[in-house]
C-alpha cells in the first residue's frame, strides 16, 4: 500500500477548510482590532462592534433574513439547543402549560435528538416522525402528529449523513396552521442550496460557519422578528449580549470570518452546486459501472449537491475506510464512527443492518476536482473487490444469485 | 488509524488463507460465528484428513479490520494442526499475537467459535 502524506478530502459534510480570504479577514481582529464589541466607551469597542454588525448583515443576507434576526452562537449544536429548549420552554410558559408537545424526526442530528430527549425529562411530550425509504418526511405524517398542544416542530433542512433535503416549506406551513413554532437545522444546506427563511416559512433556523468554509466555533440561530410564534427564552444567562438571547462576549474574529464565509458562499453557491452535483454523479457512475451490489442511500435528486452515501453490500464500512488511507471519508456520520453502531439515519430509512453497516459517506466540496473523484473511485473499486473476495456475506449473496 | 495495531493492519492488508476451499473436496467442512448483533462474522473452511489433521484452512470474514485480522491469524495457526491442537488454541493467544486492546480482545473468540462450529458439524457428519 503506497505511503500517502495527504489523503483526498471527501468529508465536506463533516467540515470544510477555512477559506484563505476568510482567514485573512479574521486575522486583524486577533491582533490590532482586539476590542470587545460590547465596549461602548472607546473606539476599540466601536470598531469591533461595527465589524460584528457587518458580519451579522452578511450572515443574514445568506438566508434572506434581517440582520436583527441573527443570534450568534458557538455553532449549530448550540443554536439547536437554544431553539429547542428556548422555544419549547417559552411557548409552554406563555401558553400556561397548554403547549407541551414537541415534534421532530428520527433522522435528525444528535444535536436535536438529544435535546428532545432532555425535554422529555422536563415533562414535554415528544413525537419523532419516521421517514420513507428515501429519507423524506411525509407532510401527512406531520399533519397527523400536530395537535393543539404542539409547541414546536424541529425538522432539519438537509441531512448530514445522507444529504436528503426535506420539504421544509410544506412542513412549516402545517406547523403554522396548528399554531406551533417551526425550527429548522440548516447547518448542512446553508451555502450549498438556496435557503431563504421567508420562503421556507420557518421561525428559527440554525447555521454553522465551518460547514461553509468559515471558522469552527461559531454559528447562529435566526429568530424571526415578524412571527408571533418565534417566542424564545435564553439558555445562557449573563451579560445580556445578543439582545439577551445569548450572553457571552462575542468572538469578534469568528463573527467576521462567518460573515466573510457567508458572503463568499452566497456568491459561489450556484456554481458550486452545479459542479458538486456533476462530481457526485460522476463518482456514482464510476462506482456503479464497476461494482454490482451498491445502493445509494437517500433520495436520488432531493439531496445536497455534494453528498453521496452508498452501501457497498458485503463490505463493512469501517473495514473499507481502514483499507482506504488515501481517502478521507466517513462511515455513517462522524459521530457514529467513534461508537461503532449502525447509523440511526440509515436504520430509520428501513435499511437492514448489513446495508447500514456497509455505508460510506462521500462529501464533495470546493477543493475537489474530476481527477480526485476518478482516483477516489478507482481506489474504492479496488478495495471493495478485495474485501468482497473474503466476505462471507458477499459469497452467500453471489451463490444465492447463481442458484436462481 | 491508531485504534488498529500494526499486527492487525499487517493481517488486514495481506490476509493469509482468505477465501474458500474448492466445493466438494473430500473432508471439507465450514463453520460460522458472528457476534451478538451480527455486525462481525467469521467463517472458516477446513479440510481434515484421515489423520485428523487440518490439511488446509481458509477464512471468510465480514466486519472491522480486527475481525478480518483474527480470522487470518487463526487460519495461519490452524493449517497443519491436529484437531486436538486446534481445539487448544485460545483467544487470548490470538489477541496477544495481534496486540489487541482489552476492548478488542473479544473479537478473537470469533474464529475459535467458527472452528468449533465446523468441527461439530464434521463430527455429526461422520
Amino acid at each position: 500500500m503506497p505511503r500517502v502524506t495527504r489523503a483526498i478530502y471527501l468529508d465536506h459534510n463533516a467540515t470544510t477548510p477555512c477559506d484563505a480570504g476568510v482567514l485573512a479577514a479574521m486575522l486583524p481582529y486577533f491582533t490590532e482590532e482586539y476590542g470587545n464589541a460590547a465596549s461602548r466607551t472607546h473606539a476599540y469597542g466601536f470598531r469591533a462592534d461595527a465589524a460584528v454588525e457587518r458580519a451579522r448583515g452578511q450572515v443574514a443576507a445568506l438566508v434572506g433574513a434581517d440582520a436583527r434576526e441573527i443570534v450568534f452562537t458557538s455553532g449549530a449544536t448550540e443554536a439547536n439547543n437554544l431553539a429547542l429548549f428556548g422555544a419549547a420552554r417559552a411557548l409552554r410558559r406563555e401558553s400556561s402549560g397548554r403547549r407541551d408537545h414537541v415534534i421532530s424526526c428520527r433522522t435528525e442530528h444528535r444535536a436535536v435528538l438529544d435535546p428532545c430527549r432532555a425535554l422529555e425529562r422536563e415533562g414535554f411530550r415528544v413525537t419523532l416522525l419516521g421517514v420513507d425509504g428515501e429519507g423524506l418526511v411525509d407532510p401527512g405524517r406531520l399533519h397527523a402528529a400536530l395537535d393543539a398542544r404542539t409547541a414546536l416542530v424541529s425538522i432539519m433542512h438537509a441531512n448530514n449523513e445522507i444529504g436528503v433535503v426535506q420539504p421544509i416549506a410544506a412542513l412549516a406551513l402545517l406547523a403554522a396552521e396548528a399554531g406551533a413554532a417551526f425550527h429548522c437545522d440548516a447547518a448542512q444546506s446553508a451555502g450549498a442550496l438556496g435557503v431563504d427563511v421567508t420562503q421556507l416559512g420557518v421561525d428559527f433556523l440554525s447555521l454553522s460557519a465551518h460547514k461553509l468554509h468559515g471558522p469552527k466555533g461559531i454559528g447562529a440561530l435566526v429568530v424571526r422578528r415578524r412571527s408571533p410564534r418565534a417566542r424564545i427564552e435564553p439558555i445562557l444567562h449573563g451579560g445580556g449580549h445578543e439582545r439577551g438571547l445569548r450572553s457571552g462576549t462575542l468572538p469578534v474574529p469568528l463573527c467576521v470570518g462567518f460573515g466573510a464565509a457567508a458572503e463568499l458562499a452566497l456568491a459561489a453557491r450556484d456554481a458550486d452546486a452545479a459542479r458538486h452535483t456533476r462530481l457526485r454523479e460522476r463518482l456514482l457512475a464510476r462506482l456503479s459501472a464497476e461494482l454490482p451490489g451498491i445502493v445509494r442511500n437517500g433520495h436520488a435528486s432531493q439531496r445536497l449537491p455534494g453528498n453521496l452515501n452508498v452501501s457497498f453490500i458485503g463490505v463493512e464500512g469501517e473495514a473499507l475506510i481502514a483499507a482506504l488511507p488515501e481517502l478521507a471519508v466517513s462511515a455513517g456520520s462522524a459521530c457514529t464512527s467513534a461508537k461503532r453502531e449502525p447509523s440511526h439515519v440509515l436504520r430509520a430509512l428501513g435499511a437492514g443492518q448489513a446495508q447500514a453497516l456497509s455505508a460510506l459517506r462521500f462529501g464533495i466540496g470546493r477543493g475537489n476536482d474530476e481527477a480526485q473523484i476518478d482516483a477516489a473511485a478507482e481506489l474504492v473499486i479496488a478495495q471493495v473487490r478485495r474485501l468482497r473476495a473474503l466476505s462471507p456475506v458477499w459469497d452467500d449473496l453471489r451463490r444465492a444469485d447463481a442458484r436462481t | 488509524m491508531s485504534e488498529y495495531s500494526a499486527e492487525v493492519l499487517a493481517h488486514f492488508r495481506c490476509p493469509r488463507g482468505a477465501g474458500r476451499l474448492p466445493d466438494g473436496a473430500p473432508g471439507t467442512v465450514s463453520g460460522d460465528a458472528r457476534d451478538a448483533d451480527g455486525g462481525q462474522r467469521v467463517r472458516l473452511h477446513l479440510q481434515v484428513g484421515a489423520d485428523q489433521r487440518i490439511a488446509r484452512a481458509r477464512f471468510q470474514a465480514f466486519g472491522c479490520p480486527i475481525a478480518i485480522a483474527v480470522a487470518s491469524a487463526a487460519v495461519a495457526r490452524l493449517e497443519g494442526a491436529s484437531i486436538a491442537e486446534a481445539l487448544c488454541l485460545r483467544a487470548d493467544e490470538l489477541a496477544r499475537e495481534l496486540a489487541l486492546s482489552p476492548e478488542q480482545a473479544h473479537l478473537a473468540e470469533l474464529p475459535l467459535q467458527a472452528l468449533r462450529d465446523g468441527l461439530a458439524y464434521l463430527r455429526a457428519r461422520s
